[in-house]
């Protein structure tokens, strides 16, 4: 049986963008934006509960990056200036690390959980301690693995909070470690940042990897104490890994984010059982490869229905 | 070379009010009129006084294509009057290097806006069929410069790997639909729509420049670099797309990680010019000039367009740092007469003031260097 989620910042719709494009420009309040705002969450929780998710996400529509909030919530942080984000046309802004990092909390408004229906659950979506060190200008510390490891001090915090408001799954996005593996020594501090990270029960975590495959490292990664791990499998030729014993559920990227073509329901349970076969996990989730940011929002919409439709088809043919 | 250090344009000025907001408002605001007036004058725009009576007297709204024309005008003076020796119309009938020359290339269909960043969004377009040359859609903006313009001619083009890597690709990735294998589907698909922007569109695009009588064109391709790995698919687009061209032709990538053109571009043998960014890069010990070491390292010995004017920031350069900037990369690439002098990249983000300011200062900077070595 698989089921489906979503792995990151949603594209606003075209109303949200008028608002927010309007904010900029001085014509419509931020009031304004936040109801706009809420009507779009809500919108993308019930296209997800009648595509038959189960597990839930705000989209992460009042992320301007995958870091903002946090850089904005915690001392030691400051803004930069616009990078690349990984090889895509789309930008954020570089979080510097300028002193000793302390968690603050995050603002009311940064996860909105509260636009669930009673019945579902939530699931959060945070930078894993290495992406976020990696794409980070660090001015304090001596060390990049003294860097993760207070990173990880700080997302900690942020998952323990997390509990309080109903989530029940976190996401670890760390595209980073695929696209520029850590060395040795940094992935002992990555192994120990994720120890820390789950070490709070209650929550299923995962960690997606994304950009690039994942083959090179996959065996390292593998023993991390998570429960699910994503794959791209737009850089993945999932046969390269079949010799992985990969004990975790796997979540399986299988639209691609990065690409107006609409995968049909029939392909992308084609392609999930390909690589379930491959692999053997110990569970499946459908899932885009990556954040659907990189497309509009009509065309993400679409590929949330074809992986509920595709969820389907495998759970009918067993 | 006719001169040490010419001084050329690198793309895009910012669009005045008059042209952008009054035709939509239907009248021209009083702050509006006098802008037109200030640098009709300035800038000794002949005629520009019909211009103003237009903006003062006239409702606006239909106006809008001879506004393009008084904007291009504009254009092509202001880049004149600073002091440029290559010149364009600061790119005013385009409403982007992008969506301008994709809605003239039958195959692509615009489906909404994906974000580029914080609140900042661009409307994106599909492949969603063959790409196909409809019409050349800058010969009528150049016929128009090349009548009026005093400086020599160089007309900017968007190349094709940007216009591919800006798209999303379904038509060609679904004619590799029996590709199992997706990576390789997504590259075999991205090389297929480079190939044939490049060989349908962009290079009848060239010719008609050519026939027209374009001397220079410069291929604009930002996106050159961003996937390392797919710098020889942009390196093939230029290719096919100068096929049998004559004309000098240059390329402008900003913005790069240019370790990774190397040593793909020496297979680009009609390119005589890499026109890149510095001044964004550069420090106080002139390091943003080092990266001209590639040139030495790879013997490539094609000219260098000097990024040396930062277009992101509104500070104003002096001459003095212009000098230095020039002197610096001439002395890193061992040979001063390779060396033409731009901005960075496109001046669009700053006002006309700004923008001025700096050619200004540019061009007084490039007389200094130029004295300099003359001893």
């Amino acid at each position: 049986m698989a089921e489906a989620y979503l792995t990151g910042i949603f594209p606003r719709s075209e109303d949200l963008i008028a608002a927010t494009r309007g904010f900029d420009r001085g014509r419509v309040t931020k009031e304004e934006v936040d109801d706009v705002l809420r009507r779009d969450v809500e919108e993308l929780i019930r296209l997800q509960k009648e595509a038959g998710f189960d597990v839930l996400c705000d989209g992460l529509l009042n992320w301007q990056d995958l870091f903002r909030p946090l850089v904005e919530a915690w001392n030691g942080l400051t803004l930069g200036g616009l990078k690349r984000w990984y090889d895509n046309n789309t930008f954020f802004r570089q979080p510097i690390i300028t002193s000793s990092l302390e968690p603050g909390p995050l603002p009311e408004d940064c996860i909105l959980i509260d636009a669930l229906p009673e019945d579902s659950s939530g699931k959060a979506v945070l930078p894993g301690p290495y992406t976020f060190g990696h794409l980070a200008e660090d001015r304090y510390y001596s060390d990049p693995g003294e860097a993760v490891t207070s990173l990880a001090n700080c997302l900690s915090q942020v998952v323990s909070d997390l509990g309080a408001i109903g989530i029940v799954h976190i996401q670890f996005s760390e595209p980073s470690l695929v696209v520029n593996p850590p060395s040795k020594d940094l992935m002992e501090a990555v192994r120990d940042a994720y120890a820390l990270l789950t070490r709070v029960n209650g929550y299923q975590t995962s960690l997606h990897l994304y950009f690039a495959p994942a083959q090179p490292l996959l065996r390292d990664l593998i023993d991390l104490p998570v429960d699910v791990i994503g794959l791209d499998l737009y850089e993945e030729d999932p046969r390269v890994l079949e010799d992985v014993d990969f004990d975790k559920v796997l979540a399986c990227g299988c639209v691609d984010s990065r690409n107006s073509l609409l995968e049909t329901p029939e392909e992308i349970a084609g392609l999930a059982s390909s690589v379930r076969e491959a692999l053997s996990p110990r569970g499946l989730i459908l899932c885009p490869n990556a954040d659907l940011e990189f497309l509009p929002r009509v065309v993400a919409e679409e590929k949330v229905w074809a992986l509920g439709k595709a969820c389907q088809l495998l759970e009918e043919t067993g | 070379m006719e001169k040490l250090f010419p001084c050329q344009e690198m793309g895009s000025l910012s669009k005045p009010s008059w042209l952008v907001v009054a035709p939509k408002r239907g009248r021209a605001t009083e702050a509006e009129v006098e802008e037109a007036a200030f640098w009709g004058e300035h800038l000794g725009v002949e005629g520009y006084e019909d211009l103003v009576g237009v903006l003062k007297d006239t409702e606006l709204r239909g106006k809008k294509d001879e506004l393009r024309d008084w904007a291009c005008l504009y254009g092509l003076r202001l880049l004149e009057s600073a002091g440029l020796d290559y010149v364009y119309d600061g790119e005013q009938r385009r409403v982007e290097m992008y969506e301008y020359p994709i809605r003239r290339i039958d195959g692509f269909s615009f489906l909404g806006h994906v974000r580029s960043f914080d609140n900042k969004y661009y409307r994106k377009a599909s492949c969603v069929d063959r790409v196909r040359y409809m019409k050349a859609y800058h010969l009528a903006e150049f016929a128009f410069v090349k009548e009026r313009a005093r400086g020599t001619v160089k007309v900017p083009i968007t190349g094709p790997y940007t216009l591919a890597d800006w798209s999303f690709n379904e038509y060609y990735q679904r004619r590799l639909a029996g590709v199992s294998d997706l990576r390789r589907r997504k590259l075999e698909a991205r090389r297929d729509l480079v190939l044939e922007l490049a060989e349908e569109v962009i290079r009848p695009n060239l010719q008609a420049l050519e026939a027209a009588g374009a001397e220079i064109v410069q291929f604009d391709e930002p996106a050159a670099t961003t996937h390392p790995e797919e710098v020889s698919i942009f390196v093939d687009g230029f290719n096919a797309a100068t096929e049998g061209i004559a004309c000098k032709l240059t390329a402008h990538i900003c913005y790069s990680d240019y370790r990774h053109l190397y040593p793909h571009v020496l297979e680009m043998k009609r390119c005589s010019q890499f026109d890149w960014e510095f001044a964004n890069r550069d420090g106080q010990a002139g390091d943003g000039y080092e990266v001209l070491e590639l040139f030495r390292e790879y013997d490539d010995g094609r000219e260098v367009g000097l990024g040396v004017v930062d277009v992101h920031v509104g500070r104003v350069e002096t001459p003095e740092v212009v000098r230095d900037r020039i002197l610096r990369g001439a002395e890193i690439l061992g040979d001063p007469g390779r060396i033409y002098v731009n901005p960075d990249c496109g001046l669009r983000t700053r006002t006309w003031r700004v923008a001025y300011e700096k050619l200004n200062n540019m061009v007084r900077g490039a007389d200094l260097a130029r004295e300099e070595l003359s001893g």
